[in-house]
């Protein structure tokens, strides 16, 4: 990719449209200082960047002398020699609007900046911050900027020198296959996990099948032997037995089995039918003779039912006799108690007459005849003092007794009743069974005279031998069907191991490659994690020679004629310097601003910058922009300068600044075009007012042949 | 101290030389007008005329550098019109196997540093001891880089393939995972798939 034109507008020096042509192989841009020629380069910074970092991060490269108070750049590329790229740039009021026409699509905005990195820096994409990455690779690798000629060895620290050429060599790109390989690893693991899943799962059925398999007996039957018996048993089965059906499957059938089980159970249910009933006749034989004394049983209960009704008669007898006995008593108490309470009183009357008495009767006032009044009064305290007698409660204690008695008798007489009861009614369900064992058995009570015969009669009818035999068969054919059965488990089980033998082979095989992919993967990811910094020394290493090329055909120093770019100290941590060696005397410095002069370091800077130009092929515009790399270099390193410029243009598209004329004039003769070939411009920018510079523009002739002292 | 019988000798030098400039696109240039110095030859390409020089001493090309020179500056004027570019773009390269004392040393630096009419390029003793020194001295003239490099955004991942190799991954499988992280395929796959192609 080359540049082909530039138009600008407001951006810095040039505050008026002008529109600059970059179609050659050589552009030399010569003019005094302050005419815009960094502007110029600085445009092409801008519009593939949108930064100008070396003025710092706010600054507005809108021209003090914009009409309209914008910049614009629109930069035109060309890619192959045929597709031409377009990048469209404008600052409006802070708004950086962007748009980038490319194989007839346009992309703005977001869009428009990535594509942008896809276009002038792919590897930016893997970066955390892509323009800041794009910004770097373009100041380090493409332009040099005359602020910065020595940024690289002087302003850079080891480690930044690193950062710097590890981005321009492409370690995010590398970094990048490290953590997809690192992602697909983990989807990989789970996918085989899956797999291991599934090869368990066959495998565990593969066990299954062999147990099943080693589990059964290698015993088989020939199936037309069970056929010839099958149907003669049948036979005899179904007339042995009304409730066996004749069969509705063959012996190769799966439900074979299960029907001649059901069978055999029937004439074992018919077997024990039949040995049911001789017990049970044998049993009510047994109990036939104790069905009759049920009867006097009965009687006997009633019997004791009447002397029970007796007893609670004589018991209620007896204790109405002694209600009425304990009322009288009762009465009788209740009046010697009023006779006592009236003695009492009387006595108290007594005591207090005597004790009031006087001439005459305190109550009428007459006279009386005290001693005899005394002697009563006296005899009535003495009377009031003889305990009162009791009361004959004799005929309470002979009507309680007769009670006593009475219920005594009641209970006794009930405990027997509720015994002979209890007799009875054991007596009646032994009856009822016995009569429902009859009932069962089909035999009639009645006649009674012959029961006992009937009963025996059935005692005796045991199973015959026919249906014991027929189990026996049965049992027998059971057992060849599941010989038969066996025999074809095992064909199936065979057949089925195969088939999962045949399932699980390949999934064996495709695992152990699965695994063995993953490891591989594991491998190749811890060497890149590991040995990363061995890249970095194999790009150095390819870096070096280009550098000694440049440095040594510059040649700016007697004895320090070497250069070459150093990692240390640690590989893996350590950074990179520029050095500079005395082959000869075997000395070399990391430190060059201690050993070279301003102009030998401006040579060594810029020997770097071509040296990583040259040596980057992540970067597709290929292109070196010197903006006056004049500084200060004597003539002799101008020449080798200038020499190594001439071997650049064959690999890249030149685009140099110059303020000294006799500089330029150097360049386009040395840079000159050959014939038939690119064209080398000039563009001579001979003032500069508030308008623009004025710039001229000047195609450089190639010489009028190519060879002049070789004939022909 | 050099041993002397390890020095190139002039005839090694000369031929070096003429197979480097040579291979380096120049012709060289056979016949010209006038006398022709001793041990001189003669090239030119599309953008320079370089006259080579080779002496026996230190000594003798100081002495004689000038002649040199003097003849070069007449053959490129009697062959080329002054209006041309290329009538200032003739190099003088002078070489001598011998080592030079410090005052030759110095010599031999102020003829470098003399850029009138031709620009010298000058080699001596130490640092012309073998055929790369020849190509070191005749560097100028040479490309910058050996082949025109096209840009190539994957070319790390050249390297990527050959530290793997070095480290032991067989070359099908780190060449299966860079093609296959370049056509953003899955590597991981691409390594198995190329393990059963390599069974």
């Amino acid at each position: 990719m080359r540049l082909v034109s530039v138009e600008l507008q407001g951006f810095r020096g040039f505050p008026t449209r002008q529109e600059v042509q970059l179609d050659a192989d050589v552009v030399i841009v010569s003019g005094k200082n302050g005419t815009g020629k960094t502007s110029l380069f600085d445009a092409i910074l801008w519009a593939i960047t949108g930064t100008l970092s070396r003025l710092g991060e706010d600054h507005d490269p809108v021209s003090l002398y914009s009409r309209t108070g914008e910049v614009s750049v629109s930069l035109i590329t060309t890619r192959d020699g045929r597709d031409r790229i377009r990048i469209f740039r404008r600052l409006s009021s802070g708004d950086q609007v962007l748009r980038v026409e490319c194989d007839g699509d346009s992309f703005s905005g977001p869009l428009g900046e990535a594509k942008v990195i896809e276009l002038f820096w792919p590897d930016a994409q893997f970066s955390s911050a892509p323009r800041e990455s794009l910004a770097r690779a373009f100041t380090q690798a493409v332009y040099l900027q005359q602020d910065l000629v020595r940024a690289f060895i002087e302003s850079h620290d080891a480690r930044t020198r690193r950062g710097v050429i590890s981005e321009l060599i492409g370690v995010g790109r590398v970094a990048e296959l490290q953590r997809r390989l690192e992602q697909e690893r983990a989807s990989w693991s789970r996918a085989t996990t899956e797999l291991t899943k599934s090869r368990d799962a066959l495998q565990a059925r593969l066990s299954r099948t062999q147990s099943a398999l080693g589990s059964l007996n290698a015993t088989s039957e020939a199936s037309e032997d069970v056929d010839a018996d099958w149907r003669a048993w049948w036979n005899r089965t179904v007339s042995a037995s009304a409730s066996v059906p004749a069969p509705e499957v063959g012996p190769e059938h799966p439900r074979a089995a299960a029907t001649v089980e059901r069978a055999v159970n029937e004439l074992r249910s018919l077997r024990d039918r039949q040995l049911g009933r001789s017990v049970m006749a044998g049993l009510a034989l047994q109990s036939a003779a104790k069905m009759s004394d049920i009867e006097s049983l009965e009687a006997r209960l009633e019997t004791l039912t009447a002397y029970v009704t007796e007893a609670e008669a004589d018991r209620s007898l007896a204790a109405r006799e002694l209600d009425d006995a304990q009322a009288a008593l009762s009465n009788e108490r209740r009046e010697l108690a009023g006779l006592a309470d009236r003695d009492e009183q009387t006595a108290a009357f007594a005591k207090l007459g005597l004790s009031q008495l006087g001439e005459r009767c305190p109550v009428c006032g007459q006279e009386y005849d005290r001693n005899e009044a005394i002697r009563r009064l006296t005899g009535l305290v003495e009377e009031a003092g003889v305990p009162p007698r009791e009361a004959d409660n004799s005929a309470v204690v002979s009507g309680t007794k007769k009670l006593e008695a009475a219920e005594h008798v009641l209970r006794t007489r009930e405990a027997e009743r509720r015994e002979l009861q209890a007799r009875v009614q054991s007596a009646q369900i032994d009856r009822a069974r016995w009569l429902r064992t009859l009932e069962e058995l089909g035999v009639s009570v009645e006649p009674a005279s012959d029961l006992e015969a009937r009963l025996s009669a059935l005692a005796l009818d045991t199973p015959g031998t026919e249906v014991e035999a027929l189990i026996t068969a049965g049992q027998a054919i059971g057992l060849r069907l599941a010989r038969q059965f066996e025999a074809s488990q095992r064909t199936e089980l065979t057949r089925q191991r195969a088939n999962l033998e045949n399932d699980l082979t390949p999934i064996v095989e495709d695992l152990e490659r699965r695994e063995a992919a993953y490891a591989q993967a594991t491998a190749a990811i811890e060497i890149l994690r590991d040995h990363s910094a061995e890249l970095l020394i194999s790009q150095l290493s390819e870096i070096e020679p280009t550098l000694q090329r440049i440095y040594s055909r510059i040649d700016p120093h007697p004895s320090f004629r070497e250069a070459k770019l150093v990692l240390e100290p640690h590989r893996t941590r350590g950074g990179i310097s520029a050095a500079v060696v005395d082959v000869l005397e075997g000395v070399s410095s990391a430190e060059p601003a201690k050993i070279l002069s301003s102009s030998q370091l401006n040579v060594l800077a810029a020997s770097i910058f071509l040296a990583l130009n040259l040596s980057m092929e992540a970067i597709p515009l290929q292109l070196a922009m010197l903006d006056d790399p004049l500084q200060s270099l004597d003539d002799l390193n101008l020449l080798g300068l200038v020499d190594v410029l001439r071997r650049v243009r064959d690999v890249r598209q030149l685009l140099i600044s110059t303020h000294d004329s006799a500089f330029a004039d150097l360049l386009s003769r040395k840079l000159r075009p050959s014939r038939g070939g690119n064209p080398t411009v000039v563009l001579e920018v001979s003032a500069w007012g508030r308008q623009g510079p004025v710039i001229h523009q000047r195609i450089v002739e190639p010489d009028s042949k190519a060879l002049f002292l070789v004939a022909g | 101290m050099t041993d002397p019988a390890q020095l190139l000798t002039p005839s090694q030098l000369l031929g070096a030389v003429s197979s480097t400039l040579v291979g380096a696109g120049f012709r060289q240039v056979t016949q010209t007008k006038g006398a022709r110095p001793p041990d001189i030859l003669l090239f030119e390409d599309t953008f320079a005329i370089v006259a080579v020089g080779v002496f026996e001493s230190c000594e003798r090309l100081i002495r004689e550098w000038s002649n040199c020179q003097g003849w070069l500056v007449e053959t490129v004027s009697s062959h080329v019109s002054k209006a041309e570019a290329k009538a200032w773009d003739g190099y003088l390269v002078l070489l001598t196997t011998a080592v030079a004392s410090d005052f030759e040393q110095l010599a031999l630096e102020q003829i470098a540093r003399d850029t009138s009419h031709t620009r010298k390029l000058v080699a001596s003793g130490d640092r012309l001891r073998t055929l790369s020194d020849v190509d070191a001295a005749l560097a100028p003239f040479l490309p910058v880089v050996s082949t025109l490099q096209q840009s190539n955004p994957e070319a790390i991942l050249d390297d990527v393939r050959r530290l793997l190799r070095v480290h032991g991954v067989r070359p099908l499988t780190s060449d299966a995972i860079v093609a296959a992280f370049v056509n953003q395929e899955n590597m991981v796959e691409a390594i198995f798939k190329s393990d059963r192609a390599g069974l």
